[in-house]
């Protein structure tokens, strides 16, 4: 068997990461990873694995020396350097991601269930759109194209899936001068996809996904990905683009007049009913309010400041979501995957292509997370409601079926 | 080299069998230490920080299946005793009831080789073998030990690896029935246990005393 302790340590080089990236995502110290490298000591048989899924390779192209690159190890790379500043720390999240979509585009190959994704924008293109107006009618212009209407768009994620874009989620840092929202990338076989970094607020990720929306429709004839960081008048139009797209300024004024709202609003309690009904969070709500002029600078500083708009909207009888109180990525564990990728593995176990725990595996899951998947309950029988079978008796008895 | 009774324990029948708190009947069925391999269970990553809990993917098996169990307590999808119970990996290991397997180069080399799409291909497989799995079946191969794994993949490659020579290997529902043969339990509790793990989302679609 050739050195280990050389083939870790060009394995790791070719997929971008330091010594500290590796330790950090196997959870020991740099100069473990440094004695690797050395020979001074071996990983054992778990960490083998988990370094050959971190790089992308298999372990045997360790254990054999082979020098292969990464899987997508072109598309991080090109991925990484579209944007100067960006956070080192993004690159794992970033590797992560690319992989992904690699796995996505295996599994299509696999079960020959199409990915329906989108590869070139349906909508016009002509030039570079940077103006506040542009953004305002490209929002229109795609609400319209999905039937969308004025309203408040409940699930994003069904947005993507309408427009055939691929959203993923992963961790890509949380300092907010230096890590990117979220990326967009045009796979050669997956199309439109979108990163999120899920290392943000769950109401600043529901702007990034329209915000990547943005980028994918309007500037992906001209760049095939972008790295959301930074200001510039393509991330300008993008953050328009999501503030249009997610709460049109047009509904806003309707909604605030036919509740009998005063034009400029000062009330928090208004701002929660705004928030609410357009399932945005409290300071995206506040941002958009302010963008349109309908509350004062002095206004926004002060609601920003002094509201607690959980706590209100729960007094307001509002249903609150436990992420809003606490920050849980851990919870994404499996709501990171888009929907037709997991419905792709659903369907690949079901016609028995793999069994459950290779699935798992292949995805990266835990073996009762891809059980979860595969739409198994996870505590046993004793976890339904038992107004289910009331309300079907409800059904039955009176008639309506 | 002969099989000298023992048995590699893969992630589905460990994990099961704690789920459904039976882990004492799986003891009595397969002798102490239940041996497993690292990629199944890693006494080493229960205590990891934060930054590496990230991606549960580089994560053993069994300590997967505990963060899975942790994330649906929290968000009420699970009850808290289920997590209590799949936690009991840790505690076993202490006490000396469960051995982790490490392997030997030769093991090591199968394992990667069943890990690869090469490999994969070479026995049949559409996708390779996810690292428990590919451990358990090298160890079985070359130590000559019984397997324990409801893996249909794993056990489709150490057939064609015997090329249709029998060989020893248990999966829950043939444990369910030996224990109730070795009047362990009676066939009636084998079939409640069945339907127990069937319950929590096991995939076997049988029972052991239809």
């Amino acid at each position: 068997m050739p050195d280990l302790h050389a083939v870790l340590a060009r394995a790791r080089e070719r997929a971008r990461y330091s010594q500290d990236d590796v330790g950090a995502a196997l959870g020991v110290s740099r100069a473990m990873v440094s004695y690797w490298e050395a020979g001074s000591r071996r990983p054992n048989d778990r960490q083998l694995a988990a370094l050959a899924r971190l790089y992308g390779i298999e372990p045997i192209d360790l254990l054999e020396d082979r020098d292969v690159d990464p899987v997508g190890g072109d598309l991080t790379g090109m991925l990484l350097r579209a944007e100067t500043g960006v956070d080192p720390a993004s690159a794992p999240g970033v590797q992560e991601f690319v992989q992904f979509l690699e796995r996505y585009a295996e599994l299509s190959r696999l079960t020959d269930l199409p990915i329906r994704g989108l590869s070139q924008s349906p909508f016009v293109y002509r030039s570079r759109f940077t103006q506040k107006d542009d953004a305002r009618r490209k929002a229109e212009e795609v609400r319209s194209h999905l039937n969308l209407g004025t309203g408040p768009i409940p699930d994003v994620d069904t947005v993507c899936e309408m427009l055939g874009v691929t959203v993923y989620r992963a961790p890509l840092g949380d300092d907010l001068g230096r890590a990117p929202s979220g990326a967009f990338l045009n796979h050669p076989e997956v199309g439109f996809s979108i990163l999120v970094n899920l290392d943000m607020t769950p109401g600043r990720r529901r702007f990034t996904v329209a915000h990547e929306i943005g980028h994918a429709l309007f500037h992906s004839s001209e760049d095939r990905w972008v790295i959301s960081h930074g200001k510039s008048p393509r991330e300008t139009f993008a953050d328009e683009f999501a503030g249009e797209f997610l709460m049109p300024s047009e509904s806003i004024r309707r909604f605030v007049e036919e509740s009998g709202m005063p034009p400029r609003i000062q009330d928090p309690v208004d701002v929660v009913h705004i928030q609410r009904y357009f399932r945005a969070s409290f300071p995206m709500a506040l941002v958009r309010l302010r963008q349109m002029n309908t509350i004062t600078a002095a206004t926004y500083r002060e609601l920003r400041d002094t509201v607690r708009p959980v706590a209100l909207a729960r007094s307001l009888g509002y249903a609150i979501d436990p992420e809003e109180v606490e920050q849980d990525s851990e919870r994404w564990r499996i709501r990171r995957f888009p929907r037709p990728f997991l419905r792709m593995l659903r369907e690949a176990v079901v016609q028995e292509l793999m069994s459950p725990p290779t699935a798992a595996s292949f995805a990266g899951l835990s073996v009762p997370g891809l059980v979860q998947i595969l739409g198994q309950p996870l505590s046993g029988v004793e976890g339904e409601p038992q107004e289910l079978t009331t309300e079907f008796a409800e059904f039955e008895e009176t008639g309506v079926v | 080299m002969s099989s000298d009774d023992r048995t590699i324990l893969d992630t589905s029948v460990l994990l099961y069998f704690l789920l459904v708190g039976r882990e004492d009947l799986l003891r009595a069925l397969i002798g102490d230490p239940l041996r497993c391999p690292v990629a199944v269970y890693d006494p080493d990553d229960g205590s990891l920080p934060e930054g590496a809990l990230r991606r549960s993917d580089l994560l053993s098996e069994m300590r997967q299946a505990v963060r899975h169990y942790e994330v649906a307590v929290r968000t009420g999808d699970a009850p808290t005793d289920l997590l209590d119970r799949v936690q009991l990996i840790d505690k076993m290991f202490d006490s000396g009831a469960v051995e982790v397997v490490d392997m030997d180069e030769d093991e090591l080399g199968l394992a990667a080789r069943l890990q690869s799409r090469d490999g994969a291909s070479e026995f049949s497989l559409r996708v390779p073998l996810g690292p428990g799995e590919a451990a358990c079946v090298a160890i079985a191969w070359v130590r000559k030990w019984a397997i324990a794994t409801d893996d249909e993949d794993a056990l489709k490659v150490l057939d064609l690896m015997h090329r249709g020579r029998t060989y020893p290997y248990e999966r829950i529902r043939r444990l369910l029935i030996r224990a109730a043969n070795e009047n362990l339990i009676t066939a009636d509790e084998a079939n409640e246990i069945h339907a127990e793990v069937r319950a929590l989302g096991f995939w076997d679609s049988g029972s052991p005393f239809p």
